[in-house]
Protein backbone atom coordinates (compact mmCIF):
# COMPACT_ATOMS: atom_id res chain seq x y z
CA UNK A 1 0.00 0.00 0.00
CA UNK A 2 2.78 2.33 0.98
CA UNK A 3 4.92 1.59 -2.03
CA UNK A 4 3.23 3.72 -4.74
CA UNK A 5 3.01 6.71 -2.39
CA UNK A 6 6.68 6.51 -1.58
CA UNK A 7 7.66 6.28 -5.21
CA UNK A 8 5.40 9.21 -6.12
CA UNK A 9 7.01 11.35 -3.45
CA UNK A 10 10.43 10.27 -4.61
CA UNK A 11 9.57 11.10 -8.20
CA UNK A 12 8.20 14.51 -7.28
CA UNK A 13 11.30 15.39 -5.29
CA UNK A 14 13.50 14.23 -8.12
CA UNK A 15 11.68 16.27 -10.76
CA UNK A 16 11.55 19.29 -8.50
CA UNK A 17 15.30 19.11 -8.09
CA UNK A 18 15.92 18.66 -11.82
CA UNK A 19 13.63 21.58 -12.66
CA UNK A 20 15.39 23.83 -10.15
CA UNK A 21 18.77 22.95 -11.67
CA UNK A 22 17.39 23.61 -15.17
CA UNK A 23 16.15 27.00 -13.98
CA UNK A 24 19.57 27.80 -12.55
CA UNK A 25 21.13 26.90 -15.91
CA UNK A 26 18.70 28.80 -18.10
CA UNK A 27 17.27 31.68 -16.10
CA UNK A 28 20.38 33.88 -16.26
CA UNK A 29 20.09 33.90 -20.06
CA UNK A 30 16.36 34.54 -19.93
CA UNK A 31 16.98 37.48 -17.60
CA UNK A 32 19.52 38.98 -19.98
CA UNK A 33 17.20 38.57 -22.98
CA UNK A 34 14.31 40.24 -21.13
CA UNK A 35 16.56 43.00 -19.82
CA UNK A 36 17.86 43.69 -23.32
CA UNK A 37 14.39 45.08 -24.08
CA UNK A 38 14.20 47.37 -21.04
CA UNK A 39 15.60 50.76 -20.19
CA UNK A 40 17.69 51.42 -17.09
CA UNK A 41 14.75 52.51 -14.96
CA UNK A 42 12.83 49.36 -15.67
CA UNK A 43 15.82 47.09 -15.08
CA UNK A 44 16.41 48.86 -11.82
CA UNK A 45 12.80 49.08 -10.69
CA UNK A 46 11.40 45.75 -11.87
CA UNK A 47 14.40 43.51 -12.51
CA UNK A 48 12.40 40.28 -12.63
CA UNK A 49 9.29 41.46 -14.48
CA UNK A 50 8.50 41.08 -18.15
CA UNK A 51 8.41 44.40 -19.91
CA UNK A 52 5.28 46.01 -21.33
CA UNK A 53 7.18 48.30 -23.66
CA UNK A 54 9.98 46.33 -25.26
CA UNK A 55 12.67 48.52 -26.78
CA UNK A 56 13.55 46.54 -29.89
CA UNK A 57 15.76 49.34 -31.15
CA UNK A 58 18.38 48.25 -28.60
CA UNK A 59 19.31 45.48 -30.98
CA UNK A 60 19.79 47.78 -33.96
CA UNK A 61 21.72 50.18 -31.76
CA UNK A 62 23.95 47.51 -30.25
CA UNK A 63 24.56 46.00 -33.66
CA UNK A 64 25.70 49.31 -35.14
CA UNK A 65 27.43 50.73 -32.12
CA UNK A 66 30.75 49.70 -30.57
CA UNK A 67 31.79 47.93 -33.78
CA UNK A 68 29.74 44.89 -32.83
CA UNK A 69 28.72 44.11 -36.42
CA UNK A 70 32.28 44.39 -37.65
CA UNK A 71 33.61 42.20 -34.85
CA UNK A 72 30.88 39.71 -35.57
CA UNK A 73 31.94 39.37 -39.20
CA UNK A 74 35.63 39.37 -38.27
CA UNK A 75 35.04 36.42 -35.98
CA UNK A 76 32.84 34.66 -38.49
CA UNK A 77 35.40 35.03 -41.29
CA UNK A 78 38.36 34.02 -39.14
CA UNK A 79 36.57 31.01 -37.64
CA UNK A 80 35.15 29.69 -40.89
CA UNK A 81 38.42 30.12 -42.76
CA UNK A 82 40.37 28.45 -39.95
CA UNK A 83 37.82 25.65 -39.84
CA UNK A 84 38.02 25.03 -43.58
CA UNK A 85 41.83 24.90 -43.67
CA UNK A 86 42.11 22.92 -40.45
CA UNK A 87 39.57 20.26 -41.44
CA UNK A 88 41.12 19.82 -44.87
CA UNK A 89 44.70 19.34 -43.71
CA UNK A 90 43.76 17.37 -40.60
CA UNK A 91 41.61 14.92 -42.53
CA UNK A 92 44.37 14.46 -45.09
CA UNK A 93 46.98 13.82 -42.40
CA UNK A 94 44.61 11.58 -40.49
CA UNK A 95 43.94 9.51 -43.62
CA UNK A 96 47.66 8.93 -44.08
CA UNK A 97 48.32 8.10 -40.42
CA UNK A 98 45.34 5.79 -40.00
CA UNK A 99 44.96 4.10 -43.37
CA UNK A 100 48.12 4.44 -45.44
CA UNK A 101 51.19 4.78 -43.24
CA UNK A 102 50.46 4.24 -39.54
CA UNK A 103 53.48 6.01 -38.15
CA UNK A 104 53.76 6.02 -34.39
CA UNK A 105 56.03 9.02 -34.13
CA UNK A 106 53.71 11.34 -36.01
CA UNK A 107 50.65 10.09 -34.17
CA UNK A 108 52.26 10.89 -30.82
CA UNK A 109 53.64 14.15 -32.18
CA UNK A 110 50.20 15.37 -33.19
CA UNK A 111 48.63 14.27 -29.92
CA UNK A 112 50.97 16.46 -27.83
CA UNK A 113 48.94 19.54 -28.68
CA UNK A 114 45.98 18.34 -26.63
CA UNK A 115 48.02 18.85 -23.46
CA UNK A 116 49.46 22.28 -24.29
CA UNK A 117 47.63 25.17 -22.60
CA UNK A 118 47.26 28.13 -24.87
CA UNK A 119 49.20 30.32 -22.44
CA UNK A 120 52.41 28.63 -23.51
CA UNK A 121 51.96 29.93 -27.07
CA UNK A 122 51.16 33.57 -26.47
CA UNK A 123 54.56 35.26 -26.28
CA UNK A 124 56.17 33.29 -29.12
CA UNK A 125 53.06 33.76 -31.26
CA UNK A 126 53.43 37.52 -31.02
CA UNK A 127 57.10 37.28 -32.00
CA UNK A 128 56.59 34.79 -34.82
CA UNK A 129 53.91 36.93 -36.43
CA UNK A 130 56.07 40.01 -35.98
CA UNK A 131 58.84 38.14 -37.80
CA UNK A 132 56.39 37.23 -40.57
CA UNK A 133 55.23 40.88 -40.79
CA UNK A 134 51.73 39.82 -39.82
CA UNK A 135 51.17 41.96 -36.74
CA UNK A 136 47.59 42.96 -36.13
CA UNK A 137 46.48 40.75 -39.00
CA UNK A 138 43.37 38.61 -38.83
CA UNK A 139 45.04 35.94 -40.93
CA UNK A 140 47.54 35.39 -38.12
CA UNK A 141 44.57 34.33 -35.97
CA UNK A 142 43.45 31.94 -38.70
CA UNK A 143 46.87 30.28 -38.80
CA UNK A 144 47.21 29.86 -35.07
CA UNK A 145 43.63 28.65 -34.66
CA UNK A 146 44.35 26.00 -37.31
CA UNK A 147 47.49 24.83 -35.48
CA UNK A 148 45.75 24.95 -32.09
CA UNK A 149 42.80 22.81 -33.22
CA UNK A 150 44.71 20.17 -35.24
CA UNK A 151 45.47 17.87 -32.31
CA UNK A 152 42.00 17.44 -30.93
CA UNK A 153 40.35 17.32 -34.35
CA UNK A 154 42.79 14.65 -35.40
CA UNK A 155 41.96 12.70 -32.26
CA UNK A 156 38.28 12.73 -33.20
CA UNK A 157 38.77 12.12 -36.93
CA UNK A 158 41.34 9.33 -36.35
CA UNK A 159 38.82 7.58 -34.14
CA UNK A 160 36.26 7.82 -36.90
CA UNK A 161 38.63 6.72 -39.68
CA UNK A 162 39.64 3.62 -37.75
CA UNK A 163 36.10 2.33 -37.94
CA UNK A 164 35.80 2.54 -41.71
CA UNK A 165 36.19 -0.98 -43.14
CA UNK A 166 39.48 -1.66 -44.99
CA UNK A 167 37.46 -3.25 -47.78
CA UNK A 168 36.57 0.22 -49.01
CA UNK A 169 40.23 1.07 -49.69
CA UNK A 170 40.86 -2.32 -51.22
CA UNK A 171 37.89 -2.05 -53.55
CA UNK A 172 39.01 1.41 -54.62
CA UNK A 173 42.51 0.13 -55.26
CA UNK A 174 41.23 -2.75 -57.37
CA UNK A 175 39.24 -0.23 -59.38
CA UNK A 176 42.54 1.50 -60.09
CA UNK A 177 42.27 4.48 -57.73
CA UNK A 178 45.47 6.12 -56.52
CA UNK A 179 45.68 6.93 -52.80
CA UNK A 180 44.77 10.53 -53.56
CA UNK A 181 41.69 9.46 -55.49
CA UNK A 182 40.75 6.94 -52.81
CA UNK A 183 40.88 9.73 -50.24
CA UNK A 184 38.79 12.26 -52.10
CA UNK A 185 36.30 9.89 -53.71
CA UNK A 186 35.90 7.13 -51.13
CA UNK A 187 37.14 7.99 -47.65
CA UNK A 188 36.39 11.71 -47.34
CA UNK A 189 32.70 11.31 -48.24
CA UNK A 190 32.12 8.66 -45.57
CA UNK A 191 33.98 10.63 -42.88
CA UNK A 192 31.26 13.27 -42.79
CA UNK A 193 29.96 12.63 -39.26
CA UNK A 194 33.46 12.53 -37.72
CA UNK A 195 34.43 15.73 -39.50
CA UNK A 196 31.18 17.38 -38.41
CA UNK A 197 31.92 16.58 -34.76
CA UNK A 198 35.45 17.93 -35.02
CA UNK A 199 34.15 20.99 -36.86
CA UNK A 200 31.56 21.99 -34.28
CA UNK A 201 34.06 21.67 -31.45
CA UNK A 202 36.76 23.62 -33.28
CA UNK A 203 34.29 26.33 -34.23
CA UNK A 204 33.21 26.73 -30.60
CA UNK A 205 36.81 26.90 -29.38
CA UNK A 206 37.79 29.51 -31.96
CA UNK A 207 34.62 31.60 -31.62
CA UNK A 208 34.99 31.62 -27.84
CA UNK A 209 38.73 32.33 -27.75
CA UNK A 210 39.74 35.58 -26.12
CA UNK A 211 43.44 35.26 -25.27
CA UNK A 212 44.90 34.81 -28.75
CA UNK A 213 42.79 37.67 -30.05
CA UNK A 214 43.93 39.91 -27.21
CA UNK A 215 47.62 39.38 -27.87
CA UNK A 216 47.59 39.25 -31.69
CA UNK A 217 45.08 41.95 -32.62
CA UNK A 218 45.50 45.56 -31.60
CA UNK A 219 43.19 47.72 -33.72
CA UNK A 220 39.51 48.14 -32.88
CA UNK A 221 38.38 47.49 -36.45
CA UNK A 222 39.95 44.02 -36.38
CA UNK A 223 38.56 42.97 -33.03
CA UNK A 224 36.93 39.56 -32.73
CA UNK A 225 33.55 39.04 -31.10
CA UNK A 226 34.92 38.02 -27.70
CA UNK A 227 37.11 41.13 -27.67
CA UNK A 228 34.05 43.21 -28.53
CA UNK A 229 32.17 41.60 -25.64
CA UNK A 230 34.87 42.57 -23.20
CA UNK A 231 34.77 46.09 -24.63
CA UNK A 232 30.97 46.30 -24.26
CA UNK A 233 31.37 46.83 -20.55
CA UNK A 234 33.27 50.04 -21.15
CA UNK A 235 31.13 51.31 -24.02
CA UNK A 236 27.73 50.73 -22.45
CA UNK A 237 28.61 51.02 -18.79
CA UNK A 238 25.56 53.19 -18.27
CA UNK A 239 23.02 51.60 -20.58
CA UNK A 240 22.37 48.09 -19.35
CA UNK A 241 19.66 47.33 -21.90
CA UNK A 242 22.09 47.97 -24.73
CA UNK A 243 24.76 45.95 -22.99
CA UNK A 244 22.38 43.01 -22.71
CA UNK A 245 21.39 43.34 -26.38
CA UNK A 246 25.08 43.22 -27.34
CA UNK A 247 25.48 40.14 -25.20
CA UNK A 248 22.55 38.41 -26.88
CA UNK A 249 23.92 39.19 -30.35
CA UNK A 250 27.29 37.77 -29.35
CA UNK A 251 25.94 34.45 -28.14
CA UNK A 252 23.31 33.89 -30.87
CA UNK A 253 25.64 32.00 -33.28
CA UNK A 254 26.77 29.45 -30.71
CA UNK A 255 23.29 28.99 -29.27
CA UNK A 256 21.88 28.43 -32.76
CA UNK A 257 24.67 26.04 -33.56
CA UNK A 258 24.12 24.21 -30.31
CA UNK A 259 20.40 23.79 -30.90
CA UNK A 260 20.85 22.73 -34.53
CA UNK A 261 23.84 20.42 -34.12
CA UNK A 262 23.38 19.35 -30.53
CA UNK A 263 24.50 15.81 -31.17
CA UNK A 264 27.80 16.88 -32.75
CA UNK A 265 28.44 19.60 -30.18
CA UNK A 266 27.87 17.26 -27.28
CA UNK A 267 29.88 14.40 -28.74
CA UNK A 268 32.71 16.78 -29.66
CA UNK A 269 32.89 18.36 -26.22
CA UNK A 270 32.72 15.08 -24.38
CA UNK A 271 34.96 13.17 -26.82
CA UNK A 272 37.99 13.71 -24.62
CA UNK A 273 36.35 11.85 -21.77
CA UNK A 274 34.41 9.27 -23.71
CA UNK A 275 37.17 8.02 -25.98
CA UNK A 276 40.25 8.88 -23.96
CA UNK B 1 48.54 -3.06 -43.53
CA UNK B 2 50.30 -3.64 -46.83
CA UNK B 3 53.75 -2.31 -47.49
CA UNK B 4 53.61 1.19 -48.86
CA UNK B 5 54.27 1.43 -52.56
CA UNK B 6 56.75 3.83 -54.02
CA UNK B 7 54.19 5.93 -55.82
CA UNK B 8 52.37 6.46 -52.53
CA UNK B 9 55.33 8.21 -50.93
CA UNK B 10 54.50 11.38 -52.82
CA UNK B 11 50.94 11.25 -51.51
CA UNK B 12 52.10 10.55 -47.97
CA UNK B 13 54.43 13.54 -47.96
CA UNK B 14 51.97 15.79 -49.74
CA UNK B 15 49.10 14.89 -47.41
CA UNK B 16 51.09 15.15 -44.18
CA UNK B 17 53.09 18.23 -45.09
CA UNK B 18 50.56 21.04 -44.52
CA UNK B 19 49.45 19.74 -41.11
CA UNK B 20 53.01 19.02 -39.98
CA UNK B 21 54.25 22.47 -41.01
CA UNK B 22 51.42 24.53 -39.49
CA UNK B 23 51.36 22.45 -36.33
CA UNK B 24 55.13 22.56 -35.90
CA UNK B 25 55.49 26.27 -36.58
CA UNK B 26 52.51 27.52 -34.58
CA UNK B 27 52.22 24.94 -31.77
CA UNK B 28 55.45 23.06 -31.08
CA UNK B 29 57.93 25.79 -31.97
CA UNK B 30 56.15 28.33 -29.70
CA UNK B 31 56.18 25.81 -26.85
CA UNK B 32 59.93 25.32 -27.25
CA UNK B 33 60.47 29.07 -27.51
CA UNK B 34 58.52 29.60 -24.29
CA UNK B 35 60.72 27.00 -22.57
CA UNK B 36 63.81 28.86 -23.75
CA UNK B 37 62.49 32.33 -22.84
CA UNK B 38 61.69 31.08 -19.36
CA UNK B 39 65.44 30.94 -18.76
CA UNK B 40 66.04 34.50 -19.93
CA UNK B 41 65.42 37.99 -18.74
CA UNK B 42 63.79 39.92 -21.52
CA UNK B 43 61.38 42.80 -22.05
CA UNK B 44 60.76 42.06 -25.72
CA UNK B 45 62.84 45.01 -26.94
CA UNK B 46 66.40 44.87 -25.62
CA UNK B 47 68.59 41.78 -26.04
CA UNK B 48 67.67 38.60 -24.19
CA UNK B 49 69.92 37.79 -21.24
CA UNK B 50 70.29 34.13 -20.34
CA UNK B 51 69.78 33.88 -16.59
CA UNK B 52 69.46 30.13 -16.04
CA UNK B 53 66.82 29.16 -13.53
CA UNK B 54 66.69 32.65 -11.96
CA UNK B 55 63.06 33.22 -13.01
CA UNK B 56 62.02 30.04 -11.28
CA UNK B 57 64.05 30.97 -8.20
CA UNK B 58 62.36 34.38 -8.17
CA UNK B 59 58.99 32.71 -7.97
CA UNK B 60 59.87 31.24 -4.60
CA UNK B 61 59.76 34.67 -3.00
CA UNK B 62 57.26 36.31 -5.31
CA UNK B 63 54.19 36.93 -3.17
CA UNK B 64 52.02 37.51 -6.22
CA UNK B 65 53.00 34.13 -7.60
CA UNK B 66 52.01 32.36 -4.38
CA UNK B 67 48.78 34.31 -4.16
CA UNK B 68 47.77 33.45 -7.74
CA UNK B 69 48.90 29.84 -7.32
CA UNK B 70 46.77 29.62 -4.19
CA UNK B 71 43.77 31.15 -5.99
CA UNK B 72 44.24 28.68 -8.83
CA UNK B 73 44.43 25.72 -6.47
CA UNK B 74 41.32 26.92 -4.61
CA UNK B 75 39.53 27.04 -7.96
CA UNK B 76 40.79 23.53 -8.78
CA UNK B 77 39.49 22.26 -5.44
CA UNK B 78 36.05 23.85 -5.67
CA UNK B 79 35.70 22.83 -9.31
CA UNK B 80 36.46 19.23 -8.39
CA UNK B 81 34.06 19.25 -5.46
CA UNK B 82 31.12 20.91 -7.18
CA UNK B 83 31.49 19.87 -10.79
CA UNK B 84 32.29 16.22 -10.23
CA UNK B 85 29.84 15.58 -7.38
CA UNK B 86 26.93 17.57 -8.83
CA UNK B 87 27.73 16.12 -12.22
CA UNK B 88 27.48 12.59 -10.86
CA UNK B 89 24.39 13.31 -8.80
CA UNK B 90 22.37 15.03 -11.51
CA UNK B 91 23.48 12.60 -14.20
CA UNK B 92 22.34 9.75 -11.98
CA UNK B 93 18.93 11.37 -11.46
CA UNK B 94 18.57 11.73 -15.22
CA UNK B 95 19.73 8.18 -15.77
CA UNK B 96 17.16 6.46 -13.56
CA UNK B 97 14.15 6.42 -15.84
CA UNK B 98 13.46 10.10 -16.00
CA UNK B 99 11.03 11.41 -18.56
CA UNK B 100 12.31 14.47 -20.38
CA UNK B 101 15.95 13.57 -19.72
CA UNK B 102 16.76 14.97 -23.16
CA UNK B 103 15.23 18.35 -22.38
CA UNK B 104 17.07 18.56 -19.07
CA UNK B 105 20.37 17.63 -20.65
CA UNK B 106 19.89 20.27 -23.36
CA UNK B 107 19.22 22.86 -20.66
CA UNK B 108 22.16 21.89 -18.46
CA UNK B 109 24.62 21.84 -21.33
CA UNK B 110 23.71 25.24 -22.80
CA UNK B 111 26.05 27.35 -20.64
CA UNK B 112 28.97 25.11 -21.63
CA UNK B 113 28.98 26.31 -25.24
CA UNK B 114 28.88 30.03 -24.48
CA UNK B 115 32.09 32.07 -24.50
CA UNK B 116 33.56 32.28 -20.99
CA UNK B 117 34.04 36.00 -21.48
CA UNK B 118 30.31 36.39 -22.16
CA UNK B 119 29.48 34.42 -19.02
CA UNK B 120 31.84 36.68 -17.10
CA UNK B 121 30.13 39.78 -18.47
CA UNK B 122 26.72 38.39 -17.60
CA UNK B 123 27.71 37.70 -14.02
CA UNK B 124 29.31 41.08 -13.59
CA UNK B 125 25.84 42.45 -14.38
CA UNK B 126 24.35 40.19 -11.73
CA UNK B 127 26.94 41.30 -9.18
CA UNK B 128 26.49 44.95 -10.10
CA UNK B 129 25.71 47.03 -7.04
CA UNK B 130 23.18 49.21 -8.90
CA UNK B 131 21.08 46.72 -10.86
CA UNK B 132 22.62 43.55 -9.42
CA UNK B 133 20.20 40.67 -9.33
CA UNK B 134 21.95 38.90 -6.47
CA UNK B 135 21.45 41.75 -4.07
CA UNK B 136 17.78 42.04 -5.13
CA UNK B 137 17.25 38.35 -4.52
CA UNK B 138 18.87 38.56 -1.09
CA UNK B 139 16.69 41.54 -0.26
CA UNK B 140 13.51 39.83 -1.39
CA UNK B 141 14.14 36.75 0.74
CA UNK B 142 14.88 38.87 3.78
CA UNK B 143 18.64 38.49 3.77
CA UNK B 144 19.23 42.13 2.93
CA UNK B 145 22.06 42.33 5.45
CA UNK B 146 24.15 40.05 3.23
CA UNK B 147 24.00 42.59 0.41
CA UNK B 148 27.45 43.60 -0.69
CA UNK B 149 29.42 44.83 -3.62
CA UNK B 150 30.46 41.35 -4.67
CA UNK B 151 33.29 42.30 -6.99
CA UNK B 152 34.96 44.83 -4.72
CA UNK B 153 34.48 43.39 -1.26
CA UNK B 154 37.80 41.60 -0.60
CA UNK B 155 35.97 38.86 1.29
CA UNK B 156 33.68 37.94 -1.58
CA UNK B 157 35.72 38.81 -4.66
CA UNK B 158 37.47 35.49 -5.21
CA UNK B 159 34.31 33.47 -4.67
CA UNK B 160 32.39 35.83 -6.93
CA UNK B 161 34.93 35.34 -9.70
CA UNK B 162 35.03 31.55 -9.31
CA UNK B 163 31.29 30.88 -9.09
CA UNK B 164 30.38 31.64 -12.75
CA UNK B 165 33.11 29.39 -14.03
CA UNK B 166 32.10 26.48 -11.82
CA UNK B 167 28.43 27.04 -12.69
CA UNK B 168 29.16 27.21 -16.41
CA UNK B 169 30.81 23.81 -16.77
CA UNK B 170 28.70 21.61 -14.49
CA UNK B 171 26.63 20.70 -17.56
CA UNK B 172 29.70 19.28 -19.25
CA UNK B 173 30.23 16.79 -16.43
CA UNK B 174 26.52 15.94 -16.20
CA UNK B 175 26.65 15.03 -19.87
CA UNK B 176 29.85 13.02 -19.61
CA UNK B 177 28.52 11.07 -16.61
CA UNK B 178 25.11 10.53 -18.19
CA UNK B 179 26.90 8.95 -21.15
CA UNK B 180 28.97 6.92 -18.71
CA UNK B 181 25.93 5.63 -16.80
CA UNK B 182 24.25 4.69 -20.06
CA UNK B 183 27.32 2.66 -21.00
CA UNK B 184 26.97 0.48 -17.89
CA UNK B 185 25.44 -2.83 -18.96
CA UNK B 186 21.95 -3.32 -17.59
CA UNK B 187 22.72 -6.99 -16.90
CA UNK B 188 25.23 -6.43 -14.12
CA UNK B 189 22.95 -3.90 -12.45
CA UNK B 190 20.07 -6.36 -12.63
CA UNK B 191 22.05 -9.31 -11.36
CA UNK B 192 23.29 -7.20 -8.43
CA UNK B 193 19.70 -6.34 -7.57
CA UNK B 194 18.68 -9.97 -7.85
CA UNK B 195 21.47 -10.73 -5.38
CA UNK B 196 19.73 -8.33 -3.01
CA UNK B 197 21.73 -5.12 -3.39
CA UNK B 198 19.71 -1.98 -2.76
CA UNK B 199 19.90 1.18 -4.84
CA UNK B 200 22.77 2.84 -3.01
CA UNK B 201 24.77 -0.38 -2.81
CA UNK B 202 24.30 -0.89 -6.54
CA UNK B 203 25.40 2.69 -7.18
CA UNK B 204 28.56 2.59 -5.06
CA UNK B 205 29.67 -1.00 -5.62
CA UNK B 206 28.57 -1.73 -9.17
CA UNK B 207 28.02 1.44 -11.15
CA UNK B 208 30.77 3.72 -9.83
CA UNK B 209 33.58 1.16 -10.24
CA UNK B 210 32.29 0.49 -13.75
CA UNK B 211 32.56 4.14 -14.77
CA UNK B 212 35.81 4.81 -12.87
CA UNK B 213 37.63 5.74 -16.08
CA UNK B 214 35.11 8.46 -16.86
CA UNK B 215 35.42 9.87 -13.36
CA UNK B 216 39.19 10.06 -13.56
CA UNK B 217 39.23 11.60 -17.02
CA UNK B 218 36.62 14.12 -15.90
CA UNK B 219 38.81 15.01 -12.94
CA UNK B 220 41.74 15.56 -15.30
CA UNK B 221 39.58 17.72 -17.57
CA UNK B 222 38.33 19.64 -14.57
CA UNK B 223 41.82 20.28 -13.17
CA UNK B 224 43.54 21.18 -16.42
CA UNK B 225 40.56 23.38 -17.36
CA UNK B 226 40.84 25.24 -14.05
CA UNK B 227 44.61 25.66 -14.41
CA UNK B 228 44.05 27.40 -17.77
CA UNK B 229 41.46 29.85 -16.42
CA UNK B 230 41.67 33.39 -17.67
CA UNK B 231 38.56 34.81 -19.30
CA UNK B 232 36.08 34.96 -16.43
CA UNK B 233 38.50 36.64 -14.05
CA UNK B 234 39.84 38.93 -16.74
CA UNK B 235 36.50 40.42 -17.70
CA UNK B 236 35.12 40.66 -14.18
CA UNK B 237 38.06 42.11 -12.25
CA UNK B 238 41.18 41.98 -14.44
CA UNK B 239 42.50 39.88 -11.57
CA UNK B 240 42.51 42.86 -9.26
CA UNK B 241 42.82 44.52 -6.89
CA UNK B 242 46.51 43.65 -7.31
CA UNK B 243 46.31 39.92 -7.89
CA UNK B 244 43.60 39.30 -5.28
CA UNK B 245 41.30 37.60 -7.78
CA UNK B 246 43.90 36.53 -10.37
CA UNK B 247 44.74 32.97 -11.37
CA UNK B 248 48.12 31.89 -12.71
CA UNK B 249 46.85 32.44 -16.26
CA UNK B 250 45.86 36.02 -15.47
CA UNK B 251 49.13 36.73 -13.69
CA UNK B 252 51.04 35.29 -16.63
CA UNK B 253 49.13 37.54 -19.05
CA UNK B 254 49.63 40.62 -16.88
CA UNK B 255 53.35 39.93 -16.40
CA UNK B 256 53.92 39.36 -20.10
CA UNK B 257 51.66 41.81 -21.85
CA UNK B 258 51.04 44.55 -19.31
CA UNK B 259 54.49 44.68 -17.68
CA UNK B 260 56.38 43.38 -20.77
CA UNK B 261 58.34 40.93 -18.65
CA UNK B 262 58.53 38.18 -21.27
CA UNK B 263 61.10 36.08 -19.44
CA UNK B 264 59.20 35.79 -16.17
CA UNK B 265 55.89 35.52 -18.07
CA UNK B 266 57.27 32.55 -19.98
CA UNK B 267 58.37 30.81 -16.82
CA UNK B 268 54.84 31.29 -15.43
CA UNK B 269 53.37 29.64 -18.55
CA UNK B 270 55.77 26.76 -18.13
CA UNK B 271 54.53 26.35 -14.55
CA UNK B 272 50.96 26.07 -15.89
CA UNK B 273 52.09 23.42 -18.40
CA UNK B 274 54.04 21.49 -15.76
CA UNK B 275 51.21 21.58 -13.22
CA UNK B 276 48.76 20.28 -15.84
CA UNK B 277 51.12 17.45 -16.72
CA UNK B 278 51.78 16.52 -13.09
CA UNK B 279 48.10 16.47 -12.12
CA UNK B 280 47.08 14.41 -15.15
CA UNK B 281 49.97 11.98 -14.78
CA UNK B 282 49.28 11.44 -11.09
CA UNK B 283 45.58 10.89 -11.71
CA UNK B 284 46.12 8.47 -14.59
CA UNK B 285 48.59 6.63 -12.40
CA UNK B 286 46.06 6.31 -9.59
CA UNK B 287 43.46 5.18 -12.09
CA UNK B 288 45.80 2.48 -13.41
CA UNK B 289 46.47 1.32 -9.86
CA UNK B 290 42.73 0.79 -9.41
CA UNK B 291 42.58 -1.13 -12.67
CA UNK B 292 45.25 -3.55 -11.44
CA UNK B 293 43.30 -4.46 -8.34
Amino acid sequence: MNRPLKSTVEKTVRYFFLVVVAAISLYPFVWVVISSLKDNNEIYGHPFALTMHPIWTHYAEAWQGADVSRSFFNSLTVCLLALLIMLMITTMASYILVRVWPNRFFKTYFSLGIMIPIHALLIPAVLIFKFLHMQNNLFSLVLIYVAWQISFSMFIINGYMQNIPVELDEAAEIDGCTKTQTFFKVILPVCGPGIATAATLAFLNCWNDLLLGLVLISSISKRTMTMAISALQGSYATNYGLLCAGFVIAIIPVVMMYLLFQKQVVSGMTAGAVKG
Amino acid sequence: MKKTKKRDIGTIIGFLFPAVVLYSVFMILPLLMTCYYSFTEWNGITAKVFVGAANYADMLHDRKFWQTLQNTLILVTFSLIFQISFGLLIAYLLYIKTKGAKFFRTAYFLPVVIAPVAIGLMFSLFYNSEIGVFNKILESIGLGILKTNWLSNPKTILGAVMAPQIWQYIGLYITIFLGAFQSVSGDIVESAQIDGANKSQTFWHIIIPDIRNFVFISMILCITGSLKSFDHAWIMTKGGPGVRSAYLGVYMYKTSFVNSDFGYGSSLSIIIVVLSLIFSQVLSHINDRFADK
